[in-house]
């Protein structure tokens, strides 16, 4: 019960690690204690840090967490090999940012973006043209192999940046889908 | 005097060639690109020639008339491809045949009948190997390929007759979209192969991959070393390999391996070798085609007969007899390879570049490693993605995914994110436990989501709130530069945290 005691008086110790997917993880950080993780005390303890480089201790086992991308309070966390993004909040960002959500707009255009370098050895669509999740938008040849990208959703082809035959480096926008009502 | 091998390869294979070589009293020359002048396999050398082809459109591995310029300069006597690169290029083989220079590989007509997969496929008619319905041989319009998938039934594959690798290839379900498929496989084997030749046959939607290792001399005597299951595929990459298969019976595998046997005797096949088959559901299986070099997945093989393939390459190459009999060839214990590749399996397997900042593989007993980087290595665009193969040998099959799943647990890299998640999961994966998985089990079974971990994430989790709260109580604590700058302790709050 001591530990809800900590929960209700200091605020400004508990703190909300949310993924995309909605998964959220309240973490109490005790001093000199073990945290409390969804209402749980976790035996969670740290064995050593160094600059983005974490290892901790539980339940016997030794986990090595690095720091991979950073951004505002947005962190990806490696972890056996396996990536997490967690967008960290104080209770106050946290509540804020509720009642922000509620008020913002559904969905929005989406870029697509090359998830690798390579080379665009197809385009099947135009702008204008109606897509379907899971239709081919065009083909991108990295490391020998040619991979279609398709639509993750459906709407509109609003703009299209390449053509057959550009070289494209990672992360540069392609195409720009709207989204259809 | 010794004989001076070149290693025309790079990675693993260099320093798998050059283990077995030195065994044999060979002198090991390998190629220095300016593209990864500190790779591990140069210091595994007795000798290192440099050779610049950092402006050249071709690696060095895949240019022919560098590759014999450097064996009449360094007086070379054998010349090893490894895989990959110019190892299945007849070419290579008639030049090092007019250098004299023992190339470890067939006679390059072999060479060049097995690449080609329409004469491979009359070949392997001819000795009684059985194959797919499908065309002939090559189609030369959608219209022709129409016909005969019309003719055998959807759905049809159609493949590049010069291919490999998975290029070239495409699954066809239906009749309106053949077309499509066509165009873009032409386009990708004329650009790959240089050669858009397709042909169409009847696609078996979900089959095991089982390849015999074949191993033969020149004086006629070929034996085969068993069975090797490769079924574990991502876009007709290997990612697992085992040996031997749990689908095969006793009277099968007996079976395939007389037939692949016979197979190579019949055209006159004269070092180490694979036959490729698919199997249905059912157990029928079909020649898809005979690779003519040491292949990646080769240590399964070695790991459970004891046999060196890449020495009695070597051996043959050298007009050596084969000293073992079929009989010799005893199959101990289990064996599973994982291969680790620089790839991001929760982004599509996308490929990882950058530097190995730590590098830790597992020992023990039965574990095998085969690498070609090390602490500090970088790893660069220009090769394939593969830094290691993990291989685990255990008395049975479940010894064996037990051993190789702890090998895994053991083995830590900083630096990239590799398949070693994803190696994890499958080995531990139920299809994989009861050996039913298929060639289609990425495509079909497998999402990113499946390699998380709860304990994992909630480890992950902590740690982000541990950094963000010692952010947090930085900006608390930090007042000497609140007073001296007066600056609000909001905006350096943002500040920290963009």
């Amino acid at each position: 019960m001591a530990q809800e005691y900590v929960y209700k008086r200091d605020n400004s110790r508990l703190f909300v690690a949310m993924r995309d997917n909605g998964r959220r993880f309240k973490v109490i950080m005790n001093e000199d204690k073990i945290p409390v993780i969804n209402e749980k005390e976790e035996d969670i303890r740290l064995v050593r840090t160094e600059e983005s480089h974490m290892c901790f201790e539980y339940r016997e086992r030794r986990f090595h967490c690095v720091v991979t991308k950073r951004n505002k309070n947005s962190y990806t966390m490696l972890i056996n090999g396996v990536e997490y993004t967690f967008s960290v909040e104080s209770v106050s960002s946290y509540l804020r940012k509720k009642i922000l959500a509620k008020d913002a707009g559904e969905e929005q255009d989406l870029s697509i973006k090359a998830p690798m370098p390579g080379k665009i050895t197809a385009v099947y669509v135009d702008p204008g043209d109606e897509v379907n999740v899971g239709d081919p938008l065009f083909a991108l040849e990295a490391m020998k192999m040619q991979n279609e990208i398709l639509s993750p959703i459906k709407g509109k082809v609003l703009e299209l940046t390449i053509k057959e035959g550009d070289v494209v480096v990672k992360n540069d926008e392609l195409v720009k889908i709207g989204v259809v009502d | 005097m010794a004989k001076r091998l070149l290693v025309a390869n790079r990675g693993e294979i260099a320093i798998r060639i050059m283990k077995s070589a030195k065994e044999l009293g060979l002198t090991c020359v390998v190629i220095k690109s300016p593209k990864e002048a500190d790779a591990l396999y140069l210091k595994h050398a007795d000798e290192v020639v440099s050779f610049d082809d950092a402006s050249n459109a071709t690696s060095v591995f895949l240019d022919i008339d560098a590759l014999m310029g450097i064996c009449r300069e360094n007086n070379i006597d054998v010349l090893h491809p490894g895989y990959g690169f110019l190892s299945e290029n007849p070419d290579l083989a008639n030049a090092c045949k007019e250098n004299n220079v023992v190339f470890a590989g067939p006679k390059s007509e072999l060479i060049r009948d097995m690449g080609n997969k329409t004469i491979a496929k009359e070949k392997a008619v001819e000795a009684g190997l059985p194959l797919l319905a499908g065309s002939a041989g090559v189609v030369h319009s959608y219209e022709e390929a129409e016909d005969i998938a019309d003719k055998i039934g959807y759905p049809v594959i159609l493949k590049a007759a010069a291919g490999g690798g998975g290029r070239g290839m495409r699954i066809v379900e239906s009749r309106d979209q053949i077309e499509k498929n066509y165009k873009s496989a032409h386009a990708e084997s004329l650009a790959a192969f240089n050669n858009g030749d397709l042909f169409v046959e009847k696609y078996i939607p979900s089959p095991k991959h089982i390849e015999f290792q074949i191993l033969a001399d020149m004086h006629g005597n070929v034996i085969h070393l068993g069975e090797r299951e490769c079924s574990l595929q991502r876009k007709h990459q290997k990612l697992i390999e085992e040996a031997p298969s749990p689908f095969l019976s006793p009277q099968k595998r007996e079976e395939m391996g007389q037939k692949s046997v016979e197979f190579a005797k019949k055209i006159g096949y004269d070092s180490v070798g694979t036959i490729e088959f698919i199997m249905d559901a059912n157990a029928n299986y079909y020649f898809m085609e005979m690779n003519t070099r040491i292949q990646v997945e080769h240590p399964v093989t070695e790991m459970i007969t004891g046999v060196d393939l890449i020495a009695w390459q070597l051996r043959v190459a050298m007009g050596e007899k084969l000293t073992l009999t079929q009989d010799d060839i005893k199959f101990q214990g289990w064996a599973i390879e994982c291969r680790i590749n620089a790839e991001d399996a929760q982004n599509r397997f996308s490929p990882e570049t950058g530097i190995i900042s730590q590098i830790i593989f597992p020992e023990g007993e039965d574990i095998r490693i085969e690498t070609g980087v090390e602490n500090n290595s970088v790893v660069t665009p220009y090769f394939d993605s593969m830094l290691a193969k993990i291989i685990v040998r255990g008395w049975d099959r479940q010894n064996a995914i037990g051993r190789m799943d702890r090998a895994l647990l053991n083995f830590r890299i900083d630096g990239l994110k590799t398949t070693v998640p994803f190696s994890k999961l499958v080995i531990n994966h139920r299809d994989f436990t009861l050996g039913t998985y298929t060639t289609k089990w990425v495509e079909d079974y497998y999402t990113d989501i499946m390699l998380e971990n709860p304990v994992d994430e909630m480890i992950a989790a902590h740690a982000a709130v541990y950094l963000y709260h010692n952010e947090f109580s930085k900006v608390a604590s930090d007042t000497p530069d609140f007073e001296e700058d007066s600056m609000s302790v909001w905006v350096m709050k943002r500040r920290l945290n963009s």
